[in-house]
């Protein structure tokens, strides 16, 4: 599986996020998925919800542990992948299309700046035990 | 890999747990169980080995014959539990013990502790590979033509020769379903591994699909479902127990009392009611919120039920099947249902 695609933004938290005018769309990565393990819930926003960069918006139940998934940006929730409730193991399958997660009105679109482009974020993950 | 009982061990292989899982319940899982201890008890006359197998455990060593495997625990002197194991009696006056790998050295003491002179208690070096799911007789069968395995009734044992090295195999396991473990010298380990491994139907299976397979079989682990301050009574295992002399035994007055009045607590399986998983340590209340009744012991997500389930000893009056409690998961009050501990059941083949 592909680490990292070049058009997208990461996190340090292994979240990625498309950008699309103000519009943020946000997944985990490969190795988040593969390091997590089979996925069996997700407990996901409403639309509506405001969050600010950093908060946990989300969990990923999976058969190891829980684990949260934060926000890579702030703004208002404005779509949420209700297919992951039926079908968590799509975030392991195909983490980076059908397993988006959320989409965000960016409030802030200077946070952007803060994320890793593909090839630092390839380096990143080499760089973690 | 991770740590466990002082071993470095496969928590799952590339597959991952929940195709691990289910592969051990629809053909046949091999795991590496090498971290067991497999002690060597010997006696000089039957009924000195008899007595102390008595003494030390609730069970009846009376009737056993040669080649029987028998599940029971090594006992204190306050009933409660020092370790769970699998007995094998080999000849009139040895046993095989097989115990958990955290326990081992403490068991070698316990026995040693006890033993009456004459009794010989060895810790042996062997590695242990399991193979489980109900096509593991079927590859017994083509692994070993002619020694009909496959014939061995289940909780006994027989010696079966590769290659000129002897292998203990019982049909004994941890996951609920059919299956064999075999003991061998730790040299040839490695090339049984890979036999094993060549025949159709087997996978590797890590530690993490053995617990979720233990879990839904409704076996205890100990040091989380049974410890030096649970009897066999309050955890559900008072078959076990002899109905003759069970005083004779380390604890046995007081499981005596307990056979005949009950217990406070019991241990009894937990399902959740909605998504979510609870693991052990979660907090178990009653539906008012407030009554705090106890714990779970053992949890996780069931793949076979695709629920998450656990393991608890509630007071005695919540211990019916269909009792609806709350568990404590994430700062949040989740319905959850007592349910036996026999989650899961193979089908008869």
């Amino acid at each position: 599986m592909e680490q990292a695609r070049a058009t997208l933004k990461y996190s340090k938290e292994h979240e990625w996020v498309q950008v699309e005018g103000r519009i943020a769309t946000v997944g985990i990565t490969p190795y988040a998925q593969d390091c997590l393990g089979d996925m069996v819930f997700i407990d996901l926003p409403s639309v509506g919800d405001k969050l600010t960069v950093g908060d946990s918006f989300a969990v990923a139940e999976s058969v190891k542990a829980a684990s949260e998934i934060y926000a890579p940006v702030s703004g208002t929730v404005v779509a949420v992948n209700h297919e992951l409730a039926d079908a968590p193991e799509v975030l392991n399958t195909a983490p980076f299309d059908d397993g988006w997660i959320i989409k965000i009105d960016m409030s802030n679109p200077n946070e952007l700046d803060d994320l890793m482009g593909a090839t630092d974020y390839t380096t990143y993950i080499e760089g973690l035990v | 890999m991770v740590p466990f009982a002082g071993y470095n061990m496969p928590l799952h292989y590339p597959p991952g747990i929940l195709a691990e899982h289910t592969h051990v319940r629809q053909a046949a899982g091999l795991f590496d169980v090498s971290h067991m201890g497999q002690i060597l008890l010997e006696g000089e006359t039957a009924s000195a080995i008899q007595n102390f197998l008595q003494h030390i455990t609730p069970s009846n060593f009376t009737h056993s014959v040669h080649g029987e495997c028998q599940y029971t625990v090594l006992c204190n002197t306050s009933g409660g539990i020092e370790d769970d194991l699998i007995t094998l009696r080999l000849d009139d006056t040895s046993f095989l013990l097989t115990v958990n790998a955290a326990t081992k050295q403490a068991d070698v003491a316990y026995l040693q502790n006890l033993a009456p002179a004459g009794i010989t208690i060895k810790l042996l070096n062997r590695a242990i590979l399991a193979l489980q799911g109900p096509k593991a007789a079927h590859v017994m069968a083509q692994f070993a033509p002619g020694a009909n395995i496959e014939d061995l009734p289940p909780m006994f044992a027989t010696m079966l020769e590769l290659g000129g090295v002897p292998l203990l195999i019982s049909r004994t396991g941890y996951t609920g379903e059919d299956g064999f473990e075999l003991s061998m010298p730790p040299e040839i380990a490695a090339d049984v591994w890979h036999l094993l491994l060549d025949q159709p139907h087997v996978q590797p299976i890590g530690l993490a699909a053995r617990d979720s397979l233990r879990l839904e079989a409704g076996f205890p682990l100990y040091g989380n479902d049974l410890s030096p301050t649970t009897t066999v009574v309050e955890a559900g295992l008072k078959w076990l127990c002899r109905h003759e002399n069970l005083e004779t035994c380390l604890g046995g007055p007081l499981l005596q009392q307990q056979l005949q009045h009950g217990t406070s607590h019991k241990r009894v399986g937990l399902v959740l009611n909605t998504a979510g998983v609870a693991r052990a340590g979660a907090l178990v209340f009653a539906t008012d919120g407030q009554t705090q009744l106890g714990s779970l012991t053992s949890g996780g997500f069931a793949p076979s039920l695709q629920k998450s389930i656990g393991m608890a000893y509630l007071p005695h009056s919540y211990t019916t099947p269909g009792t609806q409690v709350l568990v404590l998961v994430r700062q949040k009050m989740l319905p959850a249902t007592v349910h036996t501990v026999r989650f899961y059941r193979a089908r008869q083949s």
